[in-house]
């Protein structure tokens, strides 16, 4: 009971910090029909200067880090996106009014993982003081491209069972293989700027930088990207309208249990190598998270057939809201309760 | 003075459009022009007016122009085949009158 009333006041108080209050904030303003927009150009941009700095962080980080200890977080976020995929794909497809391969892309998107709730999650353990290994967001592409890779490959497959190869065999121009989509996605805006930023931290100085303009924008950027998430997510819900109403019921649940399955396999990592319960928080929001930004274009292209209603509106209205208003407080305060 | 030529005219979405520009480039019909825009289709909303996070998804339309109706036939039919067996897109041929035929 007392864990409870502690997670409600937890979800009260998130309320009132600017990660959750701006995102609900955007969504008020789109609920009433307002016109403000915020040019993509501009949200691009904050994306980018997020992921510098998560990067960064991480690069300068991974400096005097002791890489074994990267080793089973990376093997652990591999399997969680594999499992996400199957999971996703066998729960989906059993339910009514689902197309195979909308379920798999859907399941694919919530394997893939999301920059803005991750720079959320990361701000909340600040916010909170509890600690974390700045390298965990280098465990971003571990969980991210298996996903995305095993999604088309799985989708690619339901639908060749489908039509017969013979009319597959057609699509010359583009045969989907494992190495394109793997290069789709490591030049996917937002794993580059990561990786970028990785790159600098670990090979250059950028302590002067990065203290004197990545981080001081952080708090403030990323409020701004939550009101256009808030808006965002209001305007793909007439989309997710138009698709069944189980994937509503997949995106509202999903977050959850993925995140579930990341904090268990991240409590082994913990006692096996010391991985931080911060750490295991942010696995578990990595998990939670569903892609926003680079996910959906590299499934459209590697599979065209599937609805982008159903995968982006189940993810961006209601997969992300529920993983950043309910997810990381949950997560982070279910690391105090076991850790 | 006016030439017949045959106008191809492309609707895709962005994410597809290299595949488009490839065969252009390999038939020589090396001068398009590509437009963005938005839309609604019959799954998927491509907006145009508000803030999309995924800028890939807007609408584009190429067009070529060119003075040969057989290679307008030809790059269209490859157009069909190999970029959309399954991509959503609209191809359509039509005959315009251009000036400055050298230009083609």
């Amino acid at each position: 009971m007392e864990t409870l009333v502690s997670f409600f006041n937890l979800f009260i108080s998130g309320f009132q910090t600017p990660t959750l209050g701006f995102l609900m904030g955007g969504m008020f303003i789109a609920a009433m029909g307002s016109r403000l927009t915020i040019p993509d150009q501009v949200y691009k941009f904050i994306v980018f200067v997020l992921l510098m700095k998560i990067g960064l962080k991480g690069g300068m980080e991974i400096r005097n880090a002791n890489l074994a200890e990267l080793l089973l977080p990376a093997i652990f976020a591999v399997l969680i996106g594999v499992i996400i995929v199957y999971l996703g794909k066998f729960a989906l497809s059993r339910l009514p009014g689902i197309k195979p391969v909308d379920a798999i892309a859907t399941a694919g998107l919530f394997g893939a993982v999301s920059a803005s709730t991750f720079a959320a999650g990361m701000l909340h353990l600040d916010d909170v003081g509890m600690e974390y290994e700045a390298w965990v967001s280098a465990l971003y592409p571990f969980m991210d491209i298996p996903a995305l890779v095993l999604a088309i490959v799985l989708g690619r497959l339901a639908t060749e069972k489908k039509q017969g190869s013979q009319e597959v065999a057609a699509n010359k121009r583009k045969a989907v293989s494992i190495k394109f989509i793997i290069k789709d996605s490591l030049q996917g805006s937002a794993l580059s700027a990561l990786i970028l930023g990785l790159l600098l931290g670990l090979l250059t100085k950028p302590e002067p930088v990065y203290e004197g303009f990545y981080n001081p924008l952080f708090r403030g950027f990323l409020s701004i990207l939550m009101i256009i998430m808030g808006i965002e997510a209001w305007q793909r819900l007439s989309e997710l309208r138009r698709v069944a109403h189980w994937y509503a019921v997949y995106a509202a649940i999903a977050p959850l249990a993925h995140g579930g399955i990341a904090f268990g396999l991240g409590a082994i990592a913990h006692y096996a190598t010391g991985f931080s319960p911060g750490g295991v928080v942010l696995l578990s929001i990595l998990a939670a998270s569903s892609s926003d930004i680079s996910g959906p274009p590299t499934l459209r292209a590697g599979l065209p057939t599937a609805n982008p209603s159903a995968f982006i509106g189940s993810s961006t209205s209601i997969g992300t809201p529920i993983s950043i208003a309910i997810g990381i407080p949950l997560f982070t305060e279910l690391a105090t309760l076991v850790f | 003075m006016k030439h017949k030529a045959t106008l191809i005219s492309v609707l895709t979405e962005k994410v597809f459009e290299q595949d488009i520009l490839d065969v252009l480039e390999e038939e020589g019909a090396k001068g398009y022009s590509i437009f963005e825009g938005g839309g609604n289709g019959p799954l998927h909303q491509h907006q145009s007016q508000h803030l999309s996070m995924v800028d890939e998804f807007r609408i584009v339309k190429i067009e070529v122009i060119v003075l040969n109706y057989e290679l307008a036939n030809r790059i269209a039919s490859r157009l069909v085949e190999e970029c959309f067996p399954e991509q959503p897109g609209i191809v359509s041929l039509s005959e315009v009158e251009i000036f400055r035929a050298q230009k083609f």
